[in-house]
C-alpha cells in the first residue's frame, strides 16, 4: 500500500496500476486494496480515477453502501449529480434506515439535488424547484432522525436562507435562523467541519465577526484538505453568494480560495467579474487583514492576490470575436532582447502563427484579449517577432498592435528552475482561460513531475521541457507555468497526455508540458 | 545548482526528513518567503540527533512552534542523563559550561522545580533573579533543568569523543560518526554555489570538520546561527587547529562566514560574536550579524529563520 502522503501522482499512478490489473480474484488482496483507496483519492480530489475506481468496486461489491456513496459524490463532483442520485436511491434501498451510512447517503443525495437547483438557479423551471424540494426533504430525514446530523442541518439551513433570499413561492417552510441557532447550541468540537458548520450557521443570522473568526479557525486548521475547502467555498459561494455581500465577505472567498490553492489539488476558478472583485479587495490593509484572517491567512492571502495580479497579464486568444483558441502572456521585450513599441505577447506557435500551420490561427485571424481589464481593446497581431515550431519550443513571441492597456505589466520570469523531484517536492501553478463557454480564470495547482534544466543553469537553444501534472483543458495552450514562491514564470505551457519520461527515463504517464522560459530565450538569442 | 547543506542543533528531534521539512517551510514562511525548492536550490540536511537519543521525538509539530511551553519548543527535548567526565579536563569543561548557564547548584534546581509544582506555586524569586541568562529568562525551572541537561550532554559527548550507546545494539564515537556523516555529505555535493547553513551545536560541528578534519571538501560559504563557539570552554577544546589569530577555517571555506546572534540566545548570548576569536592570518573576516528574536527562547531556529536579514544574506550567498 502507498504511503499515506505520497504524492497525487504516485497515487494516480497507484490507481490505474489496480484499474489495469481487473479483473481481480474474487475476495482476493487486490479487492480490498481498491476499496481502502477510495478514501485517498476523495480527500485529494481525484474524482475521475474514483469513480472509475469506484465502479470497479461496485461490480464486485454491488450491496457495498459505502463504495456507491463514493461513487456517487464522484459523480457529483464531475458534473453528474442526476446519474449520482441514481446511485444513491439504489443504495439507499439497501441500508438500515438511520444507520450512519443512511445518513450519510441522503446528505449526498441532498448535495446532488442542490447542485441541480444551484446550477439552474438564474433559470428555474419546475424540475429544478423540485430538486430544491428534494434537497430539502434529503437533508431533513436524518437531521430529524438525529439532531447531531449537524452536516444535515446546515445545509438544509443554507438551502432554505437561499430560497429566501430568492423570494420562491415554493421556499421550504423552516424556520432555519432558530435551526442555525440550535446548531450553534452545540458543544464545540476539534474537527474542522466544525468551524466551517459554525461558520454558516453564523452566517444566517448574520453574525459577520462570528464568521470571520469561525473561518480564521477553519483554514488554520491543521487537518484541512483540499476536499475540505473546497466544499465550503462552493457552498459559500453558491449558495451563501457570499461573493454579492460586500468587500468583507469576498476577503473571506479569497482566503479560502488562497488556503485552497495552497493544498495539493487545489483548483479555482474565478470569472473575470470575480477576479476584479478580489483585486479590488486586496487593497484592503495588511491590519484589518490580520484582524479577519490572522498573521498566516494574511500571508497566504497576499500570496493569492500576487497570483491574481499576474492574472491580468494573461490574455485569451481568439479566433475573430468568437471562440477561445488558447492563451498568452505579455512578457517583456528587454528578456528578449527586441526592441518593440507594442506590447509583447508570448504563447505557442499551435496557437498563432504565421502560416496557420499545425491547425494554429494566421497571424491576421487572432484576436488578443485581455479579460481581466474592463473595456481593453481587443489587441491584433502587428508582427510576429520570433517562432520555433510545435516539435521545438512550440513558441510564439508577437508583438500587438498596440501599447498594453494601462497598468499591465509583463509578467516576471525567474532566472531558476524548481529542483527535480528527486532533490524535493515542487509544486507550480498555471493560469489560463479553460474551455467552454464561460470567460473563467484557472488557476491551478500541478506537482512537478521532471524536467530537463541544465545543473549549472546554462541553458542552451535546445527546448527544455518540463512535466508536471494537472488536469489542463483545452484552452490552457499557451498559458504561464509559475513557481510556487512568488509567481514568476517559469515555463510556457503547451501540450498534455500520455507522455514519455523525461531524462531518458523509462516508461510513460499522464502529464502536461511546458518548454522552459530560460530556453526559449537563449534560443532566440542564439537566432 | 546552488546547493545548502544544512545541519541541526542540540537535543532530540524529530525524524529526518520531518525535521528537514521543517527547517525548509521555516525558510519559506513570512512576508519575505524564500522557498529553496522552488527558486532551484538543492539542499540537504545533515542529521544527527540518533546519535544521541534512543529515538526521534514524536512530538513533531512542537518543533515548529514557538509557543515555549514544551521542552521542544525550547530545545530541550531528549531528557539526557548527566553526563559523566572521564577526567579532570572533561570536568573542568563541564563545571565551566555549566557555570556559563547557571549558578545554582543541582539541589537548587531541584528545590526550584519542586516549588514550581507545587499547588499554585512558582519558582523562587531568587532563582530567577540576576545571575546568568539562563536564570533571568522568565521559563519554568523544569524547562531551564532539561535545557542545561540537553547542552552538556550533546556538546560534552562530541567534543570529548565519548563513547555512546543510544539504543540496544548500537555504539558510536560521537564526534567521529558526526563527522563522518557531514563529511560525507559534502562530498555528495556537486554544486558550483555551496553553502552550509549551520544551527547552535551544528555551528561547532561544522566548523570542527572545516578547520580540523584533513579530508573535509571545501565549501564556498558558512553561515552560523546561535553559535557556541565564542565560548572559551568550546575553543579551547577546538586547539590546536583553533587559535585566536588563525582561526578562520581559510583552506576549506572559499567565502564569507556570517554569523548571525541574538545577544538575548543563552547559547551564544555570553559572547556572541565570532570575528575576534575567528581570524584569518590576523585579519577578522566573519562577519558577526545581530538580530532579534521574539519572545523569551531567543535561541529557537524557527526564529533564526524568519529574519529577513538572514534570509537576504542567504540570497546573496547562493546568488539566486
Amino acid at each position: 500500500m502507498l504511503d499515506e502522503h505520497c504524492t497525487d501522482e504516485a497515487l494516480i499512478a497507484y490507481t490505474r496500476a489496480l484499474l489495469a490489473e481487473y479483473p481481480w480474484p474474487p475476495a482476493g488482496e487486490s479487492s480490498r486494496t481498491a476499496a481502502a483507496l477510495l478514501d485517498r483519492l476523495r480527500r485529494r480530489r481525484q474524482f475521475a480515477p474514483l469513480a472509475e475506481l469506484a465502479d470497479r468496486v461496485a461490480r464486485r461489491a454491488p450491496q457495498d453502501a459505502r463504495v456507491r456513496r463514493l461513487q456517487a459524490q464522484a459523480l457529483i463532483e464531475t458534473g453528474q449529480p442526476s446519474a449520482a442520485i441514481d446511485v444513491i436511491q439504489a443504495a439507499l434501498r439497501k441500508v438500515e434506515a438511520r444507520s450512519g451510512e443512511w445518513a450519510e447517503l441522503h446528505g449526498l443525495l441532498g448535495r446532488a439535488c442542490k447542485q441541480i437547483f444551484i446550477d439552474a438557479r438564474k433559470a428555474l423551471d419546475a424540475a429544478d424547484l423540485a430538486a430544491l424540494q428534494n434537497a430539502v426533504r434529503a437533508y431533513r430525514k436524518p437531521w430529524e432522525a438525529d439532531p447531531a446530523n449537524t452536516w444535515h442541518a446546515i445545509n438544509l439551513v443554507a438551502v432554505a436562507a437561499c430560497a429566501e433570499r430568492m423570494q420562491l413561492r415554493r421556499a421550504p417552510r423552516l424556520d432555519y435562523r432558530a435551526l442555525a441557532r440550535s446548531i450553534l447550541a452545540t458543544p464545540p468540537t476539534a474537527d474542522p467541519w466544525d468551524a466551517a458548520t459554525r461558520a454558516e450557521a453564523h452566517l444566517a443570522l448574520g453574525e459577520l465577526d462570528e464568521v470571520e473568526e469561525q473561518i480564521r479557525r477553519f483554514l488554520a486548521h491543521d487537518a484541512i484538505d483540499a476536499f475540505a475547502v473546497a466544499s465550503t467555498l462552493r457552498q459559500f459561494e453558491q449558495v451563501w453568494e457570499l461573493g454579492r455581500c460586500g468587500e468583507r465577505s469576498r476577503v473571506l472567498l479569497d482566503a479560502m480560495r488562497a488556503r485552497l490553492l495552497g493544498l495539493p489539488g487545489g483548483r479555482c476558478d474565478l470569472s473575470v467579474r470575480e477576479l476584479l472583485q478580489s483585486q479590488q479587495a486586496g487593497a484592503a490593509p495588511n491590519a484589518r487583514l490580520e484582524a479577519i484572517l490572522g498573521v498566516d491567512g494574511t500571508r497566504s492571502y497576499r500570496w493569492w492576490q500576487a497570483g491574481l495580479r499576474s492574472a491580468s497579464s494573461v490574455a485569451s486568444i481568439r479566433a475573430g470575436l468568437d471562440e477561445r483558441i488558447g492563451t498568452g502572456f505579455l512578457v517583456a521585450p528587454a528578456e528578449f532582447g527586441v526592441a518593440a513599441e507594442g506590447a509583447l505577447l508570448l504563447t505557442n506557435f499551435h496557437v498563432v502563427n504565421a502560416q496557420g500551420s499545425a491547425g494554429a490561427l494566421r497571424a491576421e485571424d487572432a484576436a488578443i484579449v485581455f479579460e481581466a481589464v474592463e473595456a481593453a481593446p481587443h489587441y491584433g497581431v502587428k508582427r510576429i517577432v520570433w517562432s520555433s515550431p510545435v516539435d521545438r519550443h512550440d513558441a510564439a513571441l508577437i508583438e500587438l498592435d498596440g501599447p498594453p492597456p494601462a497598468g499591465l505589466e509583463a509578467l516576471t520570469i525567474a532566472r531558476r528552475l524548481p529542483v527535480r523531484p528527486e532533490d524535493g517536492p515542487s509544486r507550480v501553478y498555471l493560469i489560463g482561460h479553460t474551455g467552454g463557454g464561460g470567460l473563467e480564470f484557472s488557476f491551478q495547482d500541478n506537482e512537478l513531475l521532471d524536467h530537463e534544466g541544465p545543473r549549472d543553469n546554462l541553458f542552451g537553444a535546445a527546448p527544455c521541457r518540463l512535466h508536471y501534472r494537472a488536469p489542463t483543458e483545452k484552452g490552457n495552450s499557451g498559458s504561464p507555468v509559475f513557481n510556487a514562491a512568488d509567481w514568476k514564470v517559469i515555463a510556457l505551457h503547451h501540450a498534455g497526455g500520455i507522455l514519455s519520461r523525461l531524462n531518458g527515463k523509462p516508461d510513460t504517464y499522464p502529464a502536461n508540458e511546458g518548454i522552459a522560459l530560460l530556453s526559449i530565450i537563449s534560443a532566440m538569442r542564439a537566432g | 545548482m546552488p546547493h545548502v547543506t544544512f545541519i541541526h542543533g542540540l537535543a532530540n528531534k524529530p525524524e529526518a526528513d520531518k525535521l528537514y521539512e521543517i527547517w525548509l517551510r521555516a525558510l519559506a514562511k513570512g512576508d519575505d518567503p524564500l522557498d529553496l525548492r522552488s527558486a532551484g536550490v538543492t539542499s540537504r540536511l545533515v542529521y544527527w540527533a540518533d546519535v544521541l537519543y534512543e529515538q526521534p521525538d514524536p512530538d513533531v509539530a512542537a518543533h515548529e512552534s514557538t509557543a515555549e511551553r514544551r521542552p521542544q519548543e525550547v530545545d530541550a527535548a531528549g531528557d539526557p542523563p548527566p553526563p559523566v567526565p572521564a577526567d579532570a579536563r572533561e570536568k573542568a569543561f563541564l563545571d565551566a559550561m555549566r557555570a556559563r548557564f547557571t549558578t545554582l547548584s543541582d539541589a537548587e534546581i531541584a528545590a526550584a522545580v519542586a516549588a514550581e509544582n507545587a499547588p499554585g506555586g512558582q519558582a523562587p524569586e531568587s532563582a530567577a533573579a540576576g545571575g546568568t541568562p539562563l536564570e533571568r529568562i522568565p521559563l519554568p525551572w523544569w524547562l531551564k533543568k532539561r535545557i542545561l541537561a540537553a547542552q552538556l550532554r550533546d556538546a560534552h559527548h562530541y567534543l570529548f569523543n565519548v563513547e555512546h550507546s543510544p539504543r540496544a545494539g548500537v555504539r558510536y564515537r560521537v564526534q567521529d560518526e558526526i563527522r563522518r556523516r557531514f563529511v560525507s555529505a559534502l562530498k555528495a555535493v556537486d554544486s558550483d554555489r555551496h553553502v552550509v547553513v549551520s544551527h547552535s551545536m551544528g555551528t561547532l560541528i561544522a566548523y570542527d570538520c572545516l578547520k580540523r578534519v584533513a579530508d573535509c571538501p571545501s565549501v564556498d560559504a558558512l553561515v552560523t546561527l546561535g553559535s557556541p563557539l565564542g565560548l572559551d570552554e568550546v575553543q579551547d577544546c577546538l586547539e590546536p587547529e583553533w587559535t585566536r589569530s588563525d582561526g578562520y577555517p581559510a583552506s576549506r571555506l572559499q567565502g564569507p562566514w556570517v554569523d548571525f546572534f541574538d545577544p538575548l540566545d543563552v547559547v551564544c548570548g555570553a559572547d556572541p560574536k565570532l570575528a575576534n576569536d575567528f581570524r584569518s592570518a590576523g585579519q577578522a573576516r566573519v562577519r558577526d550579524a545581530q538580530v532579534a528574536n521574539a519572545g523569551w527562547w531567543r535561541h529557537s531556529l524557527v526564529k533564526y529563520f524568519g529574519q529577513p536579514e538572514l534570509r537576504r544574506t542567504l540570497r546573496e550567498l547562493l546568488e539566486i
